[in-house]
């Protein structure tokens, strides 16, 4: 039977091969699954990596940099070698090994080290490079936005102008039109003449008492005196005196047993020119 | 100016026991003329008086004295943070003989009410005593008893110090007729007041003595009685007011209600006040009528206390007594506020 140990021994040698080369497609199969995988932008983690030599650090980042690495953890693993946990983020897609990202702490060279392969890949379509790129659109000269913002800020300075003329405008003809009030002599000339003629009422009477007494202070200049003390110092005088009476018993006494002369009483005042107690005061303060 | 042979009689014999009256005051009260005539004017009108000054100007002494020289009743209640409002009207007690409650009057069951200091007391007080003052009656538990007439408050209030008081509201002041301003007496006045003060000497008590007080040199003697109070409110109520001065008023009254630097002005109770209190000064003056005079050296006790300032005013640093002046001068000066017919 020497043939058939040869087949057999054929066989067993071609189930040995098989099984290596199942293996090996398997292994292979098995590493391309683990190659971690990153959209643009988005971070990703790679368990459980372990590398051989002293601890490792990521590189500082240098602008252009392609990937952001990062070391979560890190934990020894047996003599020499240390377990990592890494993070990363890809900023431009690409296939990248993160041991190039890596340098040693202690400062010694890296040396040989496994490869940690990452693939960063982009949503985007291949021909579109930013997200939105608005156009550029230029404004016309003449109408639209420009136009509009332009014509309503002159209607708005021309109406300012317009406001404020015309209010300077009705000042300037208040001015013109406003006279100035009458003068304590403008008013009393008028109240003497119809006090004398009896064409007055109780209460416009008792307004020429009070602007008798006014004008007697304006005249004495007691403006600023206390107006009790007034009445006093004017019952004293030898003019007011006698004239603050005859008022008293003209318009206040009850049943006046003497008759008071309205005409007489108020003769002085009578024909009194319209800026005379004016006239007066101006000479005096002069 | 008025010649007294054109006086009556009756006014004549009126203004006679006034002028006992303020004798009587000026033996024990140097000066304070003016504070005299504004509470023979209250006391003749029956409207109660705020006097406002300082300690030490002899408020007491001069209403004591006042009450004694016309025979009337005067109770004193110094006002204070704790007072209570049964301490002024009284309030019911249980007797334990006879099981039963009996009505205890308190201070205000008076002639002349002195409370001193009113803004010291609680807003509850100040409103019982007010509310008595309006309505002159007092209500006790279930009884409501009427107050002795003639009845006159007179209430005190310090200017300066105003921590820890009771500022009393515009509708509370306006319940006092007038509301008259205190000042210091003048430099002769004092003298004559410390030489008084010094010849009051001592008397002697139990085994010492003690220091006589010008409340205890005081005379008793009445020199007039409640019907002779009675004659004066009845003469006061006879003075002749002319048509004339009535729009004098009227025109003071309306000039505080539309005065620029005025926010309110007088209410009408003011201008009634304004002519009780201008008869009753005609009274004291030997007149039968008034004239304008009364109007203006009344009208700051009378009406002063009755307008508040509006915040410009204040602002500008106004006082209400330079405002009514101004107001006052103002009169026939500027045309009247009221529109008049020819």
């Amino acid at each position: 039977m020497p043939g058939k140990q040869k087949r057999n021994r054929l066989l067993d040698l071609m189930r040995i091969f098989a099984g290596l080369a199942f293996c090996l497609v398997y292994a292979q199969a098995g590493f391309a699954g683990s190659q971690s995988t990153a959209s643009v932008g988005m971070s990703a983690r790679i368990e459980e990596v372990i590398l051989p030599g002293s601890e490792l650090q990521v590189k500082k980042i240098v602008d252009g940099d392609p990937i952001i690495l990062r070391i979560i953890s890190t934990h020894p693993h047996g003599p020499d070698m240390f377990r990592y946990e890494l993070e990363y983020y890809g900023l431009q897609p690409g296939e990248y090994n993160l041991a190039d990202f890596l340098e040693r702490k202690d400062g010694t060279p890296l040396g040989e080290v496994s490869a940690v392969p990452v693939q960063v890949e982009s949503i985007l379509a291949a021909d579109r490079v930013e997200p939105n790129s608005p156009d550029a659109v230029s404004i016309p000269r003449i109408g639209g936005y420009r136009f509009w913002m332009t014509l309503i800020f002159i209607m708005w300075g021309v109406g300012v102008f317009l406001i404020v003329f015309a209010r300077r405008k009705t000042a300037a003809e208040g001015e013109e039109h406003q006279q100035p009030p009458p003068t304590l002599s403008e008013r009393l000339q008028p109240m003497v003449e119809k006090a004398i003629s009896g064409e007055l009422s109780n209460s416009q009477m008792a307004e020429l008492e009070m602007m008798l007494v006014a004008f007697w202070r304006k005249r004495l200049q007691l403006e600023q005196t206390d107006v009790a003390e007034v009445t006093q110092i004017l019952k004293q005088h030898k003019e007011a005196g006698p004239l603050l009476q005859q008022l008293e018993i003209l318009l206040h006494q009850p049943d006046a047993n003497q008759e008071v002369n309205v005409a007489q009483m108020l003769e002085p005042y009578q024909h009194l020119p319209a800026e005379a107690l004016d006239e007066e005061l101006a000479a005096l303060a002069s | 100016m008025t010649d007294h042979n054109d006086v009556s009689d009756e006014v004549l014999e009126k203004t006679r026991f006034i002028q006992d009256v303020r004798d009587q005051v000026a033996t024990v009260v140097v000066g304070q003329d003016e504070v005299v005539e504004r509470l023979l004017i209250s006391l003749f009108t029956g409207g109660h008086i705020l006097l406002q000054g300082v300690p030490g100007l002899a408020k007491t002494l001069l209403v004591s004295v006042l009450s004694k020289s016309i025979e009337l009743d005067f109770s004193r209640i110094q006002f204070t943070i704790d007072l209570l409002p049964s301490d002024i009207l009284g309030s019911q007690i249980l007797d334990q003989k006879s099981n039963e409650f009996v009505t205890r009057t308190g201070p205000i069951f008076t002639n002349l009410l002195l409370a001193d200091e009113i803004n010291r007391a609680a807003p509850k007080v100040q409103g019982a005593l007010l509310e008595a003052m309006q309505e002159r009656k007092v209500t006790i538990g279930n009884e409501t008893l009427s107050l002795p007439a003639p009845f006159l408050v007179i209430a005190t209030q310090n200017p300066v110090e105003q921590a820890g008081t009771f500022e009393l509201p515009e509708a509370q002041l306006d319940r006092f007729m007038l509301c008259h301003r205190l000042n210091y007496p003048e430099p002769s006045e004092e003298r004559e007041v410390l030489k008084r003060n010094m010849a009051l000497g001592i008397r002697k008590e139990d085994r010492g003595a003690v220091v006589n007080t010008e409340f205890d040199v005081m005379q008793h003697k009445p020199v007039g009685s409640s019907e002779d109070l009675v004659s004066c409110m009845q003469a006061v109520n006879d003075i002749h007011v002319s048509d004339t001065f009535l729009e004098h008023v009227i025109e003071v009254i309306n000039r505080t209600r539309n005065h620029p630097n005025i926010e309110l002005g007088c209410s009408p109770r003011g201008g009634i006040a304004l002519i009780k209190a201008s008869r009753a000064r005609a009274l004291i003056n030997g007149r039968n009528y008034v004239i304008p005079e009364d109007l203006f050296v009344l009208a700051e006790d009378v009406i002063l206390h009755r307008i508040r300032l509006n915040y410009e005013a204040l602002a500008d640093g106004l006082t209400g007594q330079a405002v009514l002046q101004d107001m006052l001068r103002d009169l026939g000066a500027t045309p009247s506020s009221i529109s008049r017919e020819a």
